[in-house]
């Protein structure tokens, strides 16, 4: 038997040589997603409770504030209405938010150990959807709490609420898209880090996600559907859950076209940025 | 007939150097390098690109124990590193037959976090083993290192030189065909670097491919069957083990180190090394063992009153400490001198160090002027023989910049106070 040829050129390797090389090494994520939790959560007193605080805290404030001091009205109760939105919403940030230091904590073990460097940014996403998933139990928690209280639950479930999945799957390539090459672009530049912070914050509030959509000018609705790709997956997420509105399906499908377009720019950007990274470490 | 299991064709890296500008007291020098990745010339050579290795063309065959020589900065460890993936190459071509296990700047990437038992097992993965074979690889590993007791316990609670024991028995152990080792032997106590130097000799009989990186010319004497020597990014010499390391040991010893660069420079710093108990060169230091920090320069102008400083930096952040050679320094014609710093024992810690060297001059009333450039050289101190040194029974290591020997007194407090 003759063993495995390994070829090293300075020509990089094609595109599927390196997907396939992906699947090879996949042993290795849950490694790299532990690592990286350990980092993002290092030095903190509460350590991984704040996977639940986090989201619970801008929950409660904008209850607060939009229920107690500025009341709106919304379709359902208003903690309902935030979460739903907010669950859709941070299923992209949470990824934004963190994903810009992946690459420089996992400097040490670049110097040290081949694996493809793509399986960085699919090991942090492991780590975002955890925190997606505490998310989603705060939700159900919630509806029971208004189920038990209130007799109404405000969900209605049947097949239509599969809506969901393709909203949360484009929040999640959007987040995965845009964390994946900020952390590229942060091994040369550190400011992105911090500018991530304010980026997401800025786009948090052009979404319709402290407030329902139909509280803008009608005019400007389809503007907000189109250039922001995080509208129509959260405007269907609340028609999925609980029917209010309609469902904007085909503003859901220009949503899905510009994330795709943007997921396949930034893993063009990574794939060519790769060789690249080792150097600059 | 057998084919090579390393085959290098015209092997190059290049390193972009960023200019160093500032503006408004920001580093923007890796701006360049986002622009031309942006840009999409992901290969493109600017002019002020390093060579740090040219056209390499080399041949290793199976059972082959390749010796790979050359001063401190020359291309040894971008070469194992090009070999091992972590960077890649500018230009040129390499096949490699076999699986690859590596050692390079003496880590594995293992996580303190995990135990001996995971770390194997993550490693063993990466190395591309099957689960299965991982798992039956756990316990040759554990045994070689003499660890086997520890095997449940997180890797940074096992006694201080656990970490690179278990990575020297885990690249070995890997059943690799190839093995690229970057002065693995430049740690751990006599006995244990024995059991290593019989294991890499066995390469002729297992039929593995090592390529070995050292600053030690007894090891490399001892264990290679062929020596490769590096010099400036291309290979100086190859050839049988005695001839091409009394070459390298000739050059370096007598002095005639060349001065074909740069003849304006005042002066030049030709070589920054470290040196053994024994001023045998080393690739790393031993907490409870002398040794030296061994700068050759030569004053290539008259000079007069030159001095050698030396400062140890911890990261590039904390400054441990600077030394400054008494000797003066004087030359009326081109002159090559050597100094060494010792370096006592049991005083640095634990840790990676780095160590910045430079000459300087007086000239005039004030601070002295550094004169030429500076070098650096980075270097891990180990503590392999606990038991020996002052930490006896205290086998965990301690935090801080440096760990001395000091001097407690301890009485009853009774009686301080009769």
């Amino acid at each position: 038997m003759s063993p495995p040829v390994t070829v090293i050129e300075a020509r990089p390797r094609s595109v599927w040589a390196r997907l396939g090389a992906l699947w090879k090494q996949r042993a290795f994520i849950p490694f790299l997603a532990r690592e990286i939790a350990m980092k993002k959560f290092r030095g903190t007193v509460l350590g991984f409770w704040w996977l639940i605080v986090r989201p619970l805290l801008p929950t409660a404030i904008a209850v607060f504030v939009f229920t107690q001091i500025v009341p709106l009205t919304t379709p359902v109760p208003y903690a309902l209405f935030y979460l739903c939105g907010f669950l859709v919403w941070n299923a992209m940030a949470a990824a934004v938010v963190f994903m810009p230091r992946t690459l420089l904590w996992m400097s040490g073990i670049m110097r040290k150990t081949y694996f493809p460097r793509l399986l960085i940014p699919i090991a942090a996403m492991g780590v975002a959807l955890i925190e997606f998933l505490v998310v989603a139990v705060i939700l159900l928690i919630v509806i029971g709490a208004y189920w038990i209280g209130t007799g109404d639950a405000y969900v209605v479930l049947d097949l239509q609420t599969l809506w969901l999945i393709p909203a949360i799957a484009i929040a999640l390539c959007l987040g995965f898209a845009i964390g994946m090459a900020s952390s590229v672009i942060a091994v040369f530049v550190r400011d992105i880090v911090f500018s991530m912070g304010y980026f997401t914050q800025a786009w948090f509030f052009v979404t319709p996600l402290l407030y329902p959509l139909t509280t803008l000018p009608a005019p400007m609705q389809p503007y907000f559907l189109a250039l922001n790709p995080m509208t129509a997956p959260l405007e269907t997420a609340r028609w999925a859950l609980f029917r209010t509105g309609e469902l904007p399906a085909f503003w859901l499908g220009v949503s899905a076209i510009e994330t795709g377009i943007i997921l396949l720019l930034s893993i063009a950007f990574f794939l060519r940025a790769e060789t690249r990274l080792a150097d600059a470490m | 007939m057998t084919q090579p299991s390393v085959s290098i064709r015209g092997l190059s890296k290049a390193y972009a150097i960023a200019p160093k500008a500032k503006i408004a007291g920001v580093d923007h020098g890796q701006l360049g390098a986002l622009k031309s990745l942006l840009a999409g010339r992901p290969n493109a050579r600017a002019t002020n690109d390093v060579l740090a290795l040219q056209n390499i063309d080399l041949d290793v065959m199976p059972g082959e124990v390749l010796g790979v020589i050359g001063r401190n900065g020359a291309g040894k460890s971008t070469l194992l590193k090009l070999l091992a993936r972590v960077i890649d190459p500018s230009a040129g071509r390499v096949e490699l037959r076999g699986r690859v296990a590596s050692l390079l700047e003496l880590g594995l990437g293992f996580a303190p976090e995990l135990t001996l038992r995971e770390n194997i097992r993550l490693y063993a993965r990466l190395s591309g083993l099957g689960l299965r074979e991982a798992i039956k690889a756990e316990d040759r590993i554990l045994e070689f290192a003499e660890l086997t007791e520890f095997r449940d316990l997180a890797l940074e609670k096992c006694p201080s030189g656990a970490f690179i024991r278990l990575a020297f028995s885990a690249m070995v152990n890997m059943q690799a065909d190839i093995i690229l080792a970057d002065e693995v032997l430049a740690v751990g106590d006599s006995a244990y670097r024995h059991a290593c130097e019989e294991r890499i000799r066995n390469a002729p009989i297992t039929g593995e491919t090592i390529l070995f990186v050292s600053h030690d010319m007894n090891a490399i004497r001892r264990i290679c069957t062929r020596v490769v020597w590096i010099d400036h990014g291309a290979v100086r010499m190859t050839g049988d083990t005695g001839s091409v390391v009394s070459a390298y040991e000739t050059e370096l010893l007598g002095g005639a180190l060349d001065d074909e660069h740069d003849a304006n420079a005042p002066c030049r710093i030709l070589d920054l090394r470290l040196l053994g108990d024994d001023h045998a060169p080393v690739g790393a230091l031993q907490m409870e063992a002398p040794a030296y920090i061994d700068c050759a320069f030569r004053l290539a102008q008259p000079t007069s009153a030159a001095t050698v400083e030396m400062q140890l930096w911890r990261g590039s952040k904390l400054h441990v400490l600077t030394a400054l050679c008494p000797e003066r320094f004087n030359a009326t014609r081109p002159t090559t001198f050597r100094t060494a710093l010792k370096i006592p024992a049991d005083f640095l810690n634990e840790a990676e160090y780095i160590v910045k060297c430079r000459v300087l001059q007086r000239q005039g009333p004030g601070e002295p002027d550094s004169i030429g450039d500076e070098q650096s050289l980075t270097f891990q101190v180990f503590n392999t023989s606990p038991e020996r040194s002052v930490w006896a029974d205290w086998r965990w290591g301690r935090a801080g910049l440096i760990a001395p020997r000091l001097d407690w007194s301890a009485t009853p407090a009774e009686q301080t106070y009769s």
